[in-house]
C-alpha cells in the first residue's frame, strides 16, 4: 500500500484526481434545463411557428439567415472582414426584438436588415460580375442561405478587390466553414504541449513559421511566454486560433530576522505555498515561512504555490557560515622563554570542549575542558615534569551549527 | 465523458450565445459529467447536485454571450457551478459556525483501511467531510479559491476559512490514518 508522507501530498494527489472528474449526469436534467432556456433559445422554431403564413416565412428566412450566419463566424486574419450585419444589430437586441409578440416591431426590424443583407449581397456581386452562384432563392432554407453566403464571401476574397467596410466589427467575418481548430488548452502553462487538431488535413503555422504539412493535428510545445496564433491552411480556406501561454514567475525573498532566525516570503503577495527546508515539508498553504537554521553549510528553501496555475516550485538556498575555529598545534617547547611554553588549542565560537592527554603507556597527564588554560609540560599542571617525546592528545569540540567532533593529536613535547 | 473533435469550441460557444440550441445541447453533453462531479462535491445528496447542476447550466445559457475566450471556457464553467452549489447551499442556511460541528457525531464510516485510493473513493471521502469543512475544502484544495476569495463568497472571515481547512485536513487525516 502507498504511503503518504504527509497530508499535502495526499492533497495534490486528491487535486489531480477530483479536477478532472466526471460523473455521468442523471438523464432527466437536461430536459429540465432545456425547458427553462427555451423561452430565449429555440430562436429559430419560435420564429416559424409564430410566422407560420406563406408570406411572412420570406422575411423570416432572412431574418434568420442573418442570425445563422453570425453563429458560424469564425475569427480569420487573412480573410478580408465583410461584415454581415450592422453592428447595432446585435445578438441582445434580437432576442429581445424575437420575444416581443408584437409583429409590427418585427417586421420592422426585419427591413432594417433585410436592406443591410440585400445591399450586401449587391456589392458584392457588382464586384465580382463573373459571380456565376446562383441567386439564393428568397423561400430557401437558412442553411442554404448560410452556405451560399460562405461561397460569396469566398469568391470575393479570391477576386481580392473588395475594400468592404472593416473599420469597427472586427471578430464578424466569414471564413470557410470546413476548417476549425480545437485546441487541447487555450491557456497552457510554460513548457506543457499543446494538442491542436483538426477534422480537415492541412498546413499548419505557429505566429506564421510552418510547422506541419498536410496533418489533421499539431503538438506544440510551449517554449515561450505569451501569445501563439495558430493557422491552419489547406487549399480552399484557412482558419486560425490564439492560444496564451501563460507562465508564473516569483522568487523568494528571505531576510535573516535575528541569529539563525530566517524569514521567507514570495515576492507577489497574493501567492501562497507550501515550504519545505532541505526537502522536508515545513508548512503549508503560507505566504510567508518563518525558520531556524543553525546547521552550518547550505540549505535549500523551496516555496511549491498552492494557489497558481503556472507555477513552479520556486528555490533559494541559504548558506550558514561556519562561526567557529579551531587551531591545533603538533609541538611544544615548555620552559620560561614566552614562547610555546604551554600546549593549547586554539578555539572559538563553539559550544564544548575537552582536551585529554595521554603518554606513550596510556597514562593520562592532563585533562581539562578548559582551552584558554593550556598543559604546562607538568602531571596535571601541577606535579612532576613530564618526559620529553611523544603525547596522544584527545580533543573534543562542536563548533557552533556543527556536528561534533573528535581528534587524536600526536604531540611532541620537547625541551631545550 | 465525450468530447467532439469534429467541433470547435469557439464555434460551438459562439453558436450557443447566437441561441443555437443544438450547440448548447453539445456543451451540455461536453461538460455536464465534470460539471456533475463538482456539484456532487458540494452538495450533500444527488438531489441536490441535480439541482445545482440544472441551475448552472441556466446560468451558463444565459451569460454564455459574456465569455470573453480570454480563459478556459471550462475553467468560466466551474466557476459557474462552484457558484450555484454554493448559492444552493446557502438558500438552505449554511451552518459553517464551528460550533455546531460536533466533532463526535462526524461519521467514521469513511476510513479507508486497504485497497487504493480510487477517483470514487476520493469522492466519497470529500462527500463525507461535514458541510461547512467540505465547502472549505473543496474551494481551497480542489478548486484553487484563495483563503480570501473564500471569505468574499462565504461571507466568513479569513481565519474561519482556515480553521475550516484545518479541520477538514485533520479529519482526513483521521480517515485516512493508515495511509501516513
Amino acid at each position: 500500500m502507498k504511503k503518504f508522507k504527509d497530508i499535502s501530498e495526499f492533497e495534490n494527489l486528491l487535486k489531480d484526481t477530483l479536477q478532472g472528474h466526471s460523473t455521468p449526469a442523471p438523464p432527466d436534467v437536461w430536459s429540465s434545463v432545456a425547458a427553462s432556456t427555451s423561452q430565449s433559445a429555440g430562436l429559430l422554431s419560435q420564429v416559424t411557428a409564430y410566422f407560420g403564413s406563406a408570406t411572412n416565412i420570406i422575411k423570416v428566412a432572412l431574418f434568420a439567415s442573418g442570425i445563422a450566419a453570425v453563429g458560424i463566424v469564425i475569427y480569420n486574419e487573412n480573410t478580408p472582414e465583410i461584415i454581415l450585419l450592422p453592428k447595432t444589430q446585435n445578438k441582445e437586441q434580437q432576442v429581445a426584438i424575437l420575444s416581443d409578440k408584437e409583429k409590427t416591431k418585427i417586421e420592422n426590424t426585419e427591413t432594417t436588415i433585410t436592406t443591410a443583407y440585400t445591399a450586401k449581397t449587391n456589392t458584392a456581386e457588382s464586384k465580382n460580375t463573373s459571380n456565376t452562384a446562383p441567386k439564393e432563392d428568397k423561400s430557401s432554407s437558412v442553411e442554404e442561405r448560410v452556405s451560399s453566403k460562405t461561397n460569396e464571401t469566398k469568391y470575393s476574397v479570391n477576386d481580392g478587390n473588395n475594400k468592404t467596410d472593416k473599420q469597427d466589427v472586427p471578430p464578424i467575418s466569414v471564413a470557410a466553414t470546413k476548417l476549425s481548430i480545437i485546441a487541447s488548452n487555450l491557456n497552457p502553462c510554460l513548457g506543457e504541449t499543446v494538442v491542436l487538431k483538426s477534422a480537415e488535413k492541412g498546413n499548419w503555422f505557429a505566429n506564421d513559421r510552418q510547422l506541419a504539412t498536410n496533418s489533421t493535428f499539431l503538438e506544440y510545445k510551449c517554449t515561450q511566454e505569451g501569445k501563439v496564433v495558430f493557422k491552419l491552411k489547406n487549399e480552399v480556406s484557412i482558419t486560425s486560433t490564439a492560444v496564451y501561454i501563460q507562465t508564473f514567475k516569483s522568487s523568494i525573498r528571505s531576510k535573516e530576522i535575528n541569529d539563525s532566525e530566517f524569514s521567507y516570503s514570495l515576492d507577489d503577495k497574493s501567492v501562497i505555498a507550501n515550504w519545505f527546508l532541505d526537502n522536508v515539508l515545513q508548512e503549508t498553504n503560507a505566504h510567508v515561512f518563518t525558520t531556524q537554521i543553525q546547521q552550518v553549510g547550505e540549505h535549500s528553501i523551496k516555496a511549491v504555490p498552492v494557489n497558481q496555475l503556472c507555477a513552479v516550485p520556486i528555490e533559494t538556498k541559504t548558506t550558514i557560515r561556519r562561526r567557529g575555529s579551531i587551531e591545533i598545534f603538533d609541538v611544544f617547547t615548555p620552559g620560561a622563554d614566552g614562547s610555546n611554553d604551554t600546549y593549547k588549542v586554539d578555539i572559538s565560537g563553539y559550544d564544548n570542549f575537552s582536551i585529554q592527554i595521554f603518554n606513550a603507556e596510556g597514562k593520562m597527564v592532563y585533562a581539562s575542558q578548559n582551552p584558554d588554560e593550556g598543559w604546562n609540560g607538568k602531571l596535571y599542571n601541577i606535579g612532576n615534569e613530564c618526559f620529553n617525546g611523544i603525547y596522544i592528545a584527545t580533543i573534543s569540540y562542536t563548533l557552533n551549527g556543527e556536528t561534533p567532533q573528535s581528534k587524536n593529536i600526536k604531540i611532541t613535547l620537547k625541551r631545550p | 465523458m465525450s468530447t467532439s473533435e469534429s467541433h470547435d469550441e469557439i464555434s460551438l460557444i459562439k453558436a450557443c450565445s447566437n441561441g443555437d440550441n443544438k450547440a448548447f445541447r453539445r456543451i451540455y453533453e461536453i461538460h455536464s459529467g465534470t460539471m456533475y462531479s463538482i456539484c456532487l462535491r458540494y452538495m450533500n445528496n444527488e438531489d441536490e447536485a441535480k439541482d445545482a447542476l440544472q441551475e448552472g447550466f441556466i446560468k451558463v445559457f444565459k451569460n454564455i454571450s459574456k465569455f470573453k475566450f480570454t480563459g478556459s471556457f471550462e475553467g468560466w464553467m466551474k466557476r459557474i457551478f462552484v457558484n450555484s452549489s454554493i448559492e444552493l447551499i446557502r438558500k438552505r442556511k449554511m451552518h459553517l459556525d464551528v460550533s455546531e460541528l460536533n466533532s463526535n457525531e462526524l461519521p467514521l464510516t469513511a476510513k479507508i483501511e486497504t485497497g487504493s485510493l480510487d477517483a470514487e473513493k476520493m469522492m466519497t471521502l470529500v462527500q463525507q467531510l461535514p458541510e461547512g469543512y467540505r465547502t472549505v475544502f473543496n474551494m481551497f484544495i480542489v478548486d484553487g479559491y484563495s483563503h480570501k476569495e473564500i471569505s468574499d463568497y462565504l461571507e466568513i472571515s479569513e481565519s474561519t476559512s482556515k480553521t475550516q481547512l484545518f479541520k477538514a485536513r485533520k479529519q482526513l487525516q483521521e480517515w485516512l490514518q493508515d495511509w501516513f
